[in-house]
């Protein structure tokens, strides 16, 4: 609750700039104003980019760790199948974070080539994620 | 207090000055100069030095560019680059801040009342607290910022920032002579 002198404070303290200081202050800074067309810098200060990257860092790990653990014993059809879909897994989420088509592209190679380096460490198995094993 | 709504509108305001909407610093001087204006008067004194604090923002503002896609809290922001901006002209040589009794001047009533009648105005009062407690007040009890936003802003931790705005209003209490 506010006692008497905040509120006094409160009304006091509502003073504005001066009518002219807007036209000034836009008149002198308006025309500074560029479309920043550093891509670089647009994908690293953009927050979409940015949880991305986190998300990635926490995920790959995650991935390896649970794909050294469990295809192991899984059995070859399980393996692949689970492969397909963290390959996949990752396409959606680059696709939801709005990665471009060409880093997209780059990460579902690499998550194709980590899930087939998975899917070989399979006990009996000589295949490629979505090929056959011939 | 500003809302999610005010937040997402900032957010959008920012991408659309980085992508060269000069719309957009209109939006943000509308939604923010004010603000900014009586934190750069709590820090100068000076209506004068505060509103050329103000303009320095918005050129900083104007000139950022991409940077400002990572701005999550605009406000806070904004008023950090005052507060920054009020230090670097403190610091230079030829520093041209009037002096803080300028504020008595410029918040006198209208129709001249003497200095010593003035001070009885809570106005009046407020200019002759020290300059980091004037800017707790304004900061928390005119601009809403809770203690933890205030101390961001200020550069100390939000214990401090409420020890400053209580030994302020303690001290605004005395001299308005209010308990």
């Amino acid at each position: 609750m506010k006692d008497d002198l905040e509120r006094s404070l409160l009304d006091a303290g509502r003073v504005e700039p001066g009518a002219d200081v807007r036209a000034r202050v836009l008149a002198a800074t308006v025309p500074l104003v560029r479309r920043d067309d550093s891509r670089l810098d647009r994908v690293w200060f953009s927050p979409r980019w940015r949880v991305a990257a986190v998300l990635m860092l926490v995920l790959l790990p995650g991935i390896d760790v649970v794909s050294t653990r469990l295809f192991v014993s899984m059995p070859v059809a399980e393996v692949r199948a689970s492969a397909a879909g963290t390959v996949q897994a990752v396409e959606v989420a680059a696709r939801e974070a709005g990665l471009p088509p060409d880093e997209r592209a780059a990460l579902v190679a690499q998550a194709i080539a980590a899930a087939r380096a998975a899917t070989m460490r399979a006990p009996g198995a000589d295949m490629s994620v979505g090929g056959s094993n011939q | 207090m500003r809302g999610r709504r005010d937040r997402r509108r900032d957010a959008a305001s920012l991408r659309r000055l980085v992508n060269g909407d000069p719309e957009a610093l209109a939006d943000l001087y509308d939604a923010h100069a004010a603000g900014l204006f009586r934190h750069g008067l709590a820090l100068t004194g000076s209506r004068t030095d505060a509103e050329d604090l103000v303009q320095t923002v918005f050129l900083k503002l104007a000139t950022t560019g991409a940077q400002l896609l990572a701005v999550r809290n605009t406000p806070n922001y904004l008023h950090r680059i005052l507060r920054a901006a009020w230090i670097d002209v403190r610091k230079r040589p030829s520093a041209s801040l009037e002096q803080p009794a300028d504020m008595d001047a410029d918040r006198a009533a209208p129709d001249g009342r003497h200095a010593t009648e003035a001070a009885i105005d809570v106005a009046g009062a407020v200019a002759r607290l020290p300059a980091a407690q004037r800017e707790i007040v304004a900061l928390h009890l005119v601009e809403g910022f809770s203690f933890r936003e205030a101390g961001r802003i200020t550069g100390v931790s939000m214990f401090t920032a409420a020890s400053r705005c209580r030994a302020a209003l303690q001290q605004l209490r005395q001299i308005v002579g209010r308990r």
